[in-house]
């Protein structure tokens, strides 16, 4: 669950939003729209940790770190020699090993199966650079989905794919709020996709 | 009209040119040295009142304010720059010399240049004698050849000279062995290793770089200290009188007087056989 | 995987054998001379190939990732260029200017360290200020440009006898390190290899880019302020005691790269280390045998080297970073 108490968001001098008040709830699908430069981006960061509101507080349920409550999926693109599709979703690990970063029975189960929820399993060893873009952007949910937070915040998830991929993209939340529980909220400009499936829909 | 104006100009030309000729034959009174030891040879030649100025590079604005009637170069590039500018210039290229008293000899084109020839072919004429008595002094006696090891090394890389070389030269007139043998007067570089095996066969160890004392220079070649030459106290540098500009004199009236080193390696290599033991530009490092 | 390891162990081992073998002054036959040659020259030397092997690859290594270029060196932050800059100042500034006395006891290592030392001090103070990788980075050059131009000033003033001993200071040596530096210089390369295996998981995390390793709780400050510190314990101190050498530390983690094909710094990390020494170790065995004097060791570092970043930015072509 994720509460935003009084938010005002902006960067230097420059206010983009304020007095922002919203709660969202356990295996709920929200959307945050806008035009560009409206905050959307910069309201998934603050949510996320990244960067300090200018005023309020965002609060997010549940004990531990915040890696191990809030993931994010960003616009950034991951270019990285050798590395497998595999490699990159174990990184998601990340707040479960130890010091060297070794992989357990388990950590190699949830590898499994955030790759087996984004349907790219059998896509584990090829080189990332290979992907298309979907199928990258799949990769890096599943990367988010390795780190089992119960938060889930996505910058954007469906930008520069074709109609198709965006549809499936949007589906997948779907199914990962009901049936994994969890609380997902992504920035999009797709107001139709987002009026089909978003519980709940905050305007910047 | 255009006679005229040929005639002019034809005047003016053999002007110019009558000028420069004459210009080459009077005696410099003001010269521009750059290099020291040009500066040593009219020093020797008690001329030296004639430096207008000593430069290590060359500062071309100060040259031609300082108005000089001759600049003494050491290559003929610098020389061709200098006389686009209308100078007067000379080469004098002592250092390509591979003989000590080749180098020397140069002291008598100088003197030409100052006008004073006669003293400059006098004081040669001393000079290598005092070189060319001792060497037979030498010669004449049936000596061991003491085996000399020069230089020291940057980091792990030793230059020794060719077997041409004005310094195997002044060793071999001393009565010394030169330890390498390799054709030609250039440097060339030699393994660390292969240096130390030398040093092994080594009685004496000359001209070790800038070190002032034998500490500072075991202290970088720790691994030269159970040498011979060390062990036995042999170890001396050339660097004991040092100029005003602080470079050591070796190189600067050490050109231009031969037989004073001379004199100093003979009493290195063979103490006993002069009167004195004073060295001049050697010294013992401890 | 564990393959790789033991073949690499094993080159090292049989190329440290060939390096204490090979050298100018044939051995057979001298007896105790031959022993003494191996014990005094040629076995600090195998370490010191060992050593600085294995630091230009694990220092090469952070640098690429810490800023996700593959044509990253350890160089790139000026650090060996504030090493000569502390050198030239010593062997070319101080002559020039009468200042010998109190340099004479520092010695040239320690102003190396020196001038390393203040690159550091400036790339951590920008570090504060500046979030962008990319903008240390060309700060790091530029810095490494401005020392190299002060170089060059003094190098134009000084004399001949100063200027060769610079020259071949740059040449790079691995021979020239006396037993003394040798006692200074391995506990502080291995301090800062161990501190580098130290840092596997948040460099493999910062493969994602900072904003991702900040949301899986890396503290990329502070990995990026230690990255600094090895960076400059591996390659300024090794600038120090050798003088720069170059080409390994950018071609040494891509050779680690092609050979494991992995991109995790677990297997990395300790592979261009291994590597490293192996290919140094290569190096100085080629530098001793080919002709009578040995080649300087710069010169087959870019021999080494060059063509494998060549065939690294020619296959690049769609791996690139």
């Amino acid at each position: 669950m994720v509460t935003l108490r009084d938010l005002t968001i902006g960067y230097g001098s420059r206010m983009l939003a304020s007095n922002l008040n919203a709660t969202f709830t356990k295996g709920t699908l929200n959307a945050i729209v806008g035009r560009n430069g409206s905050g959307k981006s910069t309201l998934l960061r603050v949510t996320a940790g990244l960067a300090k509101p200018l005023a309020g507080e965002v609060l997010i349920a549940g004990d531990g770190s915040l890696e191990r409550r809030v993931s994010l999926v960003s616009t950034e693109r991951v270019r990285a020699l050798n590395l497998r599709v595999r490699d990159l979703v174990s990184l998601g690990r990340a707040p479960y090993t130890g010091w060297a970063g070794r992989l357990t029975e388990q950590d190699h189960d949830s590898i499994d199966t955030a790759l087996k929820l984004v349907g790219m399993s059998s896509f584990t060893d090829k080189y990332i650079d290979t992907l298309s873009d979907g199928e990258a952007q799949r990769v890096m949910i599943a990367r988010a989905l390795a780190q089992d937070t119960p938060v889930m915040l996505l910058d954007e998830p469906t930008a520069f794919l074709d109609y198709h991929s965006r549809r499936e993209i949007v589906e997948l939340l779907v199914n990962l709020a009901q049936e994994q529980g969890k609380t997902i909220i992504f920035s999009s400009h797709e107001l139709d996709l987002v009026e089909e499936f978003a519980d709940k829909v905050i305007k910047l | 009209m255009k006679n005229y104006l040929l005639i002019i100009l034809l005047l003016l030309v053999l002007g110019c040119r009558g000028r420069q000729a004459s210009e080459d034959e009077e005696p410099a009174e003001r010269i521009i040295c750059l290099s020291t030891s040009h500066v040593a040879f009219l020093t020797e030649l008690g001329e030296a009142d004639r430096i207008v100025d000593y430069q290590r590079t060359i500062d071309l604005e100060r040259i031609l304010s300082l108005k000089p009637d001759l600049v003494l170069v050491s290559w003929s590039e610098e020389g061709a720059r200098l006389r686009q500018m209308g100078l007067r210039c000379e080469v004098v290229e002592e250092w390509l010399e591979t003989t000590p008293l080749g180098r020397a000899e140069w002291i008598v084109r100088i003197a030409e240049f100052c006008g004073v020839r006669e003293k400059g072919e006098e004081r040669f004429a001393e000079i290598s004698r005092a070189y060319n008595e001792l060497a037979a002094q030498v010669a004449s006696r049936t000596q061991k050849r003491p085996r000399v090891m020069l230089n020291a090394p940057y980091r792990d890389v030793w230059y020794v000279p060719g077997d041409d070389n004005y310094m195997v030269r002044l060793i071999e007139d001393a009565g010394g062995e030169w330890i390498f043998s390799r054709p030609g007067s250039e440097s060339y570089p030699i393994d660390i290793e292969q240096a130390w095996l030398a040093m092994q066969e080594a009685d004496v160890w000359l001209n070790t770089n800038d070190y002032d004392s034998l500490t500072a220079l075991l202290v970088d070649n720790s691994r030269f200290k159970e040498t011979r030459p060390v062990l036995a106290g042999q170890v001396f540098n050339n660097n004991a009188r040092v100029t005003p500009q602080g470079g050591s004199d070796f190189w600067e009236s050490g050109v231009v007087r031969p037989d004073r080193i001379l004199r100093d390696l003979v009493q290195i290599l063979h103490p006993g056989n002069l009167a004195s033991d004073t060295l001049y530009y050697y010294r013992r490092l401890q | 995987m564990r393959k790789l390891f033991i073949l690499s162990a094993l080159a090292v081992a049989v190329l440290f054998g060939l390096d204490l073998l090979v050298g100018s002054v044939r051995l057979s036959g001298l007896g105790d001379v031959a022993r003494i040659i191996v014990l005094e020259f040629r076995l600090p030397k195998a370490i010191v190939a060992v050593l600085a092997g294995a630091a230009l690859g694990a220092s090469g290594l952070q640098m690429q990732t810490l800023f996700r270029n593959p044509l990253a060196g350890p160089y790139v932050l000026g650090i060996s260029s504030g090493a000569s800059l502390g050198v030239a100042l010593f062997l070319l500034g101080a002559p020039l200017l009468g200042i010998s006395a109190a340099m004479q006891n520092i010695g040239i290592v320690g102003v190396a360290w020196i001038g390393a030392g203040l690159i550091f001090l400036l790339i951590m103070a920008v570090s504060q200020r500046i979030k962008d990788i990319l903008a240390i980075l060309i700060i790091g050059m530029m810095l490494g440009s401005v020392a190299g131009a002060v170089v060059e000033v003094l190098q134009y003033f000084s004399a001949e006898g100063a200027v060769k001993s610079f020259v071949v200071w740059t040449m790079g040596s691995l021979g020239g390190v006396t037993t003394g530096q040798l006692v200074i210089l391995t506990p502080v390369v291995l301090a800062a290899l161990a501190g580098s295996l130290v840092l596997v998981k948040p460099l493999d995390i910062l493969m994602l880019g900072e904003e991702y390793a900040r949301t899986m709780g890396v503290n990329v400050k502070l990995t990026r302020a230690l990255v600094f510190v090895n960076t400059t314990l591996l390659a300024g101190t090794l600038t120090a005691f050798c003088g720069p050498i170059g080409f390994l530390g950018l071609a040494i983690p891509h050779i680690a790269r092609i050979l494991s094909g992995e991109a995790s710094h677990r297997v990395l990390m300790p592979a261009s280390m291994i590597l490293g020494a192996a290919v140094m170790l290569g190096c100085d065995v080629l530098s001793s045998s080919v002709g009578r004097t040995p080649l300087p060791i710069n010169t087959i570092t870019a021999l080494v080297g060059i063509p494998v970043i060549i065939l690294v930015v020619v296959r690049g072509g769609r791996k690139i970073w």
